[in-house]
């Protein structure tokens, strides 16, 4: 890679790598490690990219950080940042476009080993994915390389396939109000006469604790 | 005088009487519609389409059953297929036809399949006292979805679709390599003269 691409490239790989640094949830050995081989890259990443070795690193940076507990919101928003750099050169768009296709198989991934509680939070993702899908289908089409083209339409597809037959078993959900706030250990004994339902009705209603 | 009957043909032995949900019937033309769901993309500017596999079709099962006075009845169950009222026989695979949900439909040399009716025409004419036809249509029953569960299968092949885009992007990164196509493997390039961390 030319020196002025280096420069460019080297400021998104910057940046990505704090954002990548923030998905890190694991204290233990995994964080660790991830933590690890981001510093180092941080540190390396002109060289590597001077010498076109940066792919090999800046992938294990992803997997580690997968592997360190990331949960799929972080990725995304790791994702949405990649998105709205404006690299000036061509290596910088390359490191942007490749670091995305990263991005999205960790996604993918990430998705394989979750557990759903609704139908609609399934639905939910799987029209949250279109759009960034056919976003870099179209950056696949434009550099006229079938490989990358036909690996992203497969991936969408595996993703697809994978939470539409998830959704199957689970159930759908339909909105109820009562008219006060209530505790839920009350609702719970009331929609369901089983007061020990109380923790799945807070799970399933996204209820953020109010002190943290 | 030796006839066809005399050469032994092994699927002779394997034939076994035609039934829907218990009810026999007789019938000489069945036939089992089935293939793959494709897709033909044509490309512009391209000459060569490409055909997606969607998946199996369901089957479907188009039968051409008849019911006919038999000289005398038969003891047994046999009485409900060798009747000398064709009726009997006729208004048992009426009443398995018209059942709510899945039945096992055998014809004489395939396998069982649990099937729904779609539709049947059942035809009675004048001048053939004592005999009747259906023409019945048939659906492969399958898999409820409310029973089908993510399998192993789909997870691995989110997994196995994932590597391999990471295995593009780490290619694309490299300038040099050459593009390997999906699900081959990658030429994996190592940070090289660059100390590794620890």
């Amino acid at each position: 890679m030319e020196k002025v691409d280096v420069k460019d490239a080297n400021g998104i790989v910057q940046r990505l790598l704090v954002n990548l640094s923030s998905c890190i949830v694991d204290k233990g050995t995994a964080g660790i490690t991830a933590q690890s081989t981001i510093g180092w890259l941080r540190a390396n990443a002109p060289q590597l990219l001077y010498y076109d070795q940066i792919a090999y690193s800046l992938d294990l940076c992803f997997e580690q950080v997968r592997q360190a507990g990331a949960i799929l919101r972080k990725m995304e928003e790791v994702r949405v940042l990649l998105t709205v750099e404006k690299p000036k050169t061509l290596g910088g768009t390359m490191i942007r476009d490749r670091s995305i296709q990263l991005c999205m198989a960790q996604e993918g991934k990430i998705i394989a080993s979750m557990q759903f509680s609704s139908r609609q939070d399934v639905e939910l993702l799987i029209s949250s994915i279109q759009q960034p899908f056919e976003d870099a289908e179209e950056t696949a089409a434009n550099t006229m390389d079938g490989a990358d083209y036909q690996a992203l339409i497969s991936l969408r597809a595996a993703i697809v396939n994978y939470l539409v037959s998830s959704s199957r078993t689970l159930p759908a959900m339909t909105v109820y109000r009562f008219a006060r706030p209530l505790p839920t250990l009350i609702i719970s004994y009331r929609l369901y006469a089983d007061a020990s339902r109380y923790d799945e009705i807070r799970r399933e209603n996204k209820v953020v604790h109010p002190a943290f | 005088m030796t006839t066809i009957k005399d050469v032994h043909l092994p699927f002779r032995d394997a034939l076994v009487p035609a039934t829907f949900r218990g009810a026999p019937f007789f019938t000489e033309v069945y036939s089992r519609d089935n293939g793959r769901r494709i897709i033909t993309h044509e490309f512009p500017k391209k000459d060569f389409p490409y055909s997606e596999d969607m998946g199996r079709r369901a089957m479907m099962f188009s039968v051409r059953a008849f019911c006919i006075t038999h000289p005398f009845t038969m003891d047994g169950d046999k009485g409900l297929l060798y009747n000398v009222d064709y009726r009997v026989t006729r208004d048992a695979l009426l009443e398995a036809l018209e059942a709510r949900g899945p039945g096992t439909l055998i014809l004489p040399t395939m396998p069982e399949a649990k099937v729904v009716v779609t539709r049947y025409r059942l035809t009675e004419e004048d001048r053939q006292g004592g005999y009747c036809s259906f023409d019945i249509e048939f659906a492969e029953y399958g898999i409820p979805p409310q029973f089908l569960v993510p399998s192993q299968n789909a997870s691995n092949v989110l997994n196995n679709a994932a590597d391999v885009v990471r295995e593009q992007a780490r290619l694309g990164m490299t300038p040099g390599t050459i593009s390997t196509p999906p699900g081959q493997a990658p030429t994996q390039s190592e940070p090289g003269t660059v100390a590794g961390p620890g």
